[in-house]
């Protein structure tokens, strides 16, 4: 072997002897080491094979003798850039060629970058983390996929530490440290095995939780137990670089940059508020359980109190009760009588569980709770249509540059899809923001922003919708006059934003007083309003409204029925107490009103929920026969909790004893309505 | 390599086991001690055939606890730079694959395997493939691999192998 400069000429140990060379083991820009066979040969006059090794580690740099071509006595056959870079490094050896880094104190490793989820002792260098990125991105476009990753709790599970009577079905249940350490319990969101499948053809599915590692991998294997979705993708604490942060490890993970990556989770700050995230809807199952895995300074605060009804209490569940489903037939949007049929002593218990859950007793003692989250349906749709975009973009681009072109960035396409959705509508705002904060600080206007929406103080002749939160204001009483302006409560912009879709505005009728929403804010998980708005909230606040509002009872009962109810309103609101007077004359001059009202909005919510295919309340086929009393349940605000409990009372006093008393609504929240009030009259001042 | 050697071990035990079955505790406790463990100098111990020689028991001063010294005989696995030993592989992803030598764990580098084989993350386990898919090599699979560095921490042994030589890679 001769010795160049820096490369090193290499010849076959046949000093004086021809050869022949059969085949190369290696390609220009292999590394080799000492073990590995660079090429196979024969010498003239023999029919043995041989193999050819060097004694040096390094790359080769060219070939210089083709497969077949002979080999004149002591001709090099290829040149060796002599060293290795030490380009991928596990527990500080190389993987390349087996050199110890910690002895050897003058090989300087260039790996930095852990490419591989569940492994972070395995780095390689930049380079080779470009390379192999590249590959990744070019198999990612030549397979249509996209990237994305995907939270564990409160994303697509909810798990706690509580204790679960171990009859419900659809529970895990497990243990992850040894027989005495604590029992975990995991309840996974609806549809979310058939929310993976699908969208595992779209795109490649990696965790990124805060859980432990331990944890992750269970998890992962309840999930996908043919490892068949995430396969090795899990990245856990364990792996987490930043305690508090998951866009760490991305840098690592997708050294070619984020382009192509989607995240979706319940949480943005760990994100920071990245572009690329849909932040969905938390999912609660559990009462008096957060996320298990939050990062320990950066515990949701407004979690606790908000969304208690939104989760399942188990005690009646353990004490063997039976509750019936309620027989609420969808299309005639009718609640029949004896919905709840519980044992007598626990009616005050049930009173917001049935709400969300139908709970069966199967024979086999396994009791199944049924819950109203359909959330994944929507992100499903929603994470499709962005797929669709990214590659109508990429398709544009390459017939437009050829074949190599810059894959579009994931980054600008979510917010231009998203502000999309309401582009070309014109909104004004009543009642909804506080008047000492200017409207384009208010998380609403926001909202509305990002949606695509313009946003003004008055109406103008463009208006196209007025989101109010109550009617007689003077903004509502001008749009009424208008034909063009559709009057919507802001419950329809919450959901607009939380399905990324424009949402039939029927299904959001401004009602007079007392039906009114009075949800001003997004619903309070929706944090963050600083760097972007939420682009989800609670459907559950919507669908409590529109229980109130749509799904009216008034029309399976007959009109005595009706009669004799609106005579017991006026009892009771004569029996009201002072403190919302204001209230009492608009509520004795609006039943009649009211009633009517609920008419026109119930019959054009039930065209709606019949014709179009978005309708207000979507779920699999299979659970069509759930009831809509089912989607007034929960919600995430304080105030909406009160008035959901005040509303769930209606509705079981309905159920009990038939009387068919139609609460005023006014009665619900006096301080509400105080602070309602109030907020009218400044508005009033100020126009 | 396995070996067979004679190694020693301290067994301390607490005063409560002084009785007619002293001498089975002593064993016993050495057999939980030792097996299983990983020393830099002789690899894994895997198992203790033979226990040669209780010493006598040094009662600690001001502690009440006995030393044995205790000479046994055990298998040790010890792996070598060089040695071509068959695994089960565990894991396999872009830069390379993980396998599993019994208690030994070992990475083999992409740079390592053989440049025919490919790597197909979208088969489902993933696995390295030739372009004629005539070998692939999957989870749970048993290759042949060389080692050629390892690191030897107070918790184990961790090695670096490779697929590039005669009669390495998938055994059928």
């Amino acid at each position: 072997m001769e010795t160049g400069a820096e490369k090193i000429f290499v010849k076959l140990p046949t000093v004086n002897k021809k050869a022949t060379l059969i085949k190369w083991r290696v390609k220009e820009g292999t590394l080799v080491n000492s073990t590995a066979v660079v090429l196979l040969y024969q010498e003239d006059g023999e029919t043995e094979r041989k193999s050819f090794r060097t004694n040096h580690i390094g790359v080769v740099k060219k070939i210089l003798i083709h497969e077949g071509q002979d080999i004149p006595a002591g001709h090099p056959v290829f040149e060796l850039q002599p060293g290795c870079s030490h380009s991928t490094v596990v527990s500080d050896l190389c993987a390349d060629c087996g050199a110890d880094l910690r002895i050897d104190n003058a090989a300087k490793s260039t790996a930095s970058v852990s490419m591989i989820h569940s492994v972070p002792d395995l780095k390689v260098s930049e380079q080779s983390a470009l390379l192999l990125g590249k590959a990744d991105e070019k198999r990612l476009l030549a397979d249509r996929k996209l990237v994305l990753l995907v939270d564990l709790d409160q994303t697509l599970i909810h798990t706690t530490n509580d204790n679960i009577p171990n009859n419900i079905k659809d529970i895990h249940h497990f243990q992850l440290y040894g027989p005495n350490s604590p029992w975990y319990h995991t309840r996974l969101r609806p549809g979310t095995y058939n929310f993976l499948s699908s969208i595992s053809e779209l795109y490649e599915l990696h965790i990124c939780t805060f859980g432990a590692r331990n944890y992750a991998h269970t998890i992962t294997h309840i999930l996908d137990p043919q490892g068949k979705l995430f396969s090795h993708r899990v990245l856990s604490r364990d792996e987490c670089f930043n305690p508090n942060s998951k866009t760490g490890n991305l840098k690592g993970l997708f050294p070619c940059g984020d382009n192509m990556v989607c995240i979706i989770d319940d949480r943005e700050d760990v994100w920071e508020y990245a572009l690329n995230l849909i932040h969905v809807k938390p999912y609660h199952f559990f009462q008096h359980t957060g996320d298990i895995n939050a990062p320990p300074n950066l515990q949701k605060n407004c979690e606790n109190s908000s969304q208690k009804n939104n989760r399942v209490d188990f005690t009646h569940l353990v004490q063997g009760i039976t509750v019936k489903k309620k027989d609420i037939i969808k299309d005639d949007a009718q609640i029949e009588d004896g919905e709840v049929l519980s044992d007598d002593d626990s009616q005050n218990a049930l009173d917001t569980e049935e709400k969300k859950n139908v709970v069966n007793k199967d024979n086999d003692d396994q009791v199944e709770v049924e819950e109203e989250d359909d959330y994944l349906l929507y992100l499903e749709d929603i994470l499709k249509n962005l797929h669709k975009e990214y590659f109508k973009e990429y398709d544009q681009k390459c017939e437009f540059y050829g074949k190599e072109v810059e894959v579009p960035d994931m980054k600008r396409i979510i917010p231009t899809y998203r502000s999309k959705i309401l582009a070309g509508k014109k909104l004004v705002f009543s009642g909804l923001v506080p008047t000492p904060v200017p409207l384009t600080e208010s998380r609403a206007y926001k909202v509305a922003q990002l949606l695509g929406a313009e946003v003004t103080e008055k109406l103008e002749p463009d208006t196209t919708h007025l989101v109010a939160v109550r009617q007689g204001t003077l903004k509502a009483s001008a749009a009424r006059k208008r034909p063009d302006i559709k009057t919507v409560t802001p419950e329809w912009l919450w959901l607009c934003a939380e399905r990324w879709e424009h949402v039939e505005e029927r299904l959001f009728p401004l009602r007079s007083e007392g039906c009114g929403s009075t949800s001003r804010d997004p619903p309070a998980h929706c944090s963050s309003p600083e760097h972007s708005p939420p682009p989800n909230q609670s459907p559950n606040v919507i669908e409590q409204d529109k229980f109130a509002d749509t799904l009216n009872p008034l029309l399976s009962f007959s009109d005595e029925d009706i009669k004799r109810m609106a005579g017991e309103v006026e009892d009771m609101t004569d029996d009201d107490d002072d403190s919302c007077d204001g209230d009492n004359d608009n509520n004795e001059n609006n039943t009649d009103k009211m009633l009517n009202k609920n008419k026109d909005g119930n019959s054009s919510s039930e065209e709606s929920l019949a014709g179009s295919s978005r309708g207000h309340k979507r779920r699999h086929s299979s659970a069509d026969s759930t009831d809509n009393e089912d989607e007034n349940e929960s919600e995430t605000v304080n105030e909406q909790f009160r008035r959901g409990k005040n509303l769930d009372d209606m509705d079981l006093e309905w159920g009990n004893n038939s009387e068919n008393s139609v609460d005023p609504p006014d009665e619900m929240n006096d301080s509400e309505w105080n602070m309602i009030g109030a907020a009218l009259e400044k508005e009033f001042l100020e126009n | 390599m396995f070996y067979h050697i004679a190694l020693e071990h301290d067994v301390l035990l607490h005063p409560r086991y002084f009785g007619p079955q002293l001498l089975d505790t002593v064993k016993q406790k050495l057999y939980r001690e030792v097996e299983g463990t990983c020393t830099g100098k002789y690899g894994f111990v895997i198992a203790v055939t033979h226990i040669d020689n209780i010493g006598c028991g040094l009662i600690l001063p001001g502690q009440g606890f006995v030393v044995y010294t205790v000479k046994y005989k055990a298998i040790v696995f010890r792996p070598f730079k060089g040695e071509v030993l068959e695994a089960v592989v565990t894991q396999l992803n872009k830069v390379g694959m993980f396998a599993e030598i019994g208690p030994l764990s070992c990475f083999i580098s992409h740079h390592s395997i053989p440049s025919e084989l490919q790597f197909c993350p979208n088969t489902s386990p993933p696995c390295y493939k030739s372009k004629e898919e005539n070998i692939a090599i999957q989870p749970e699979d048993t290759i042949r691999l060389k080692i050629v560095g390892t690191r030897v921490d107070a918790s184990g042994i961790f090695a670096i192998g490779t697929l590039m030589d005669d009669y390495l890679g998938l055994i059928h």
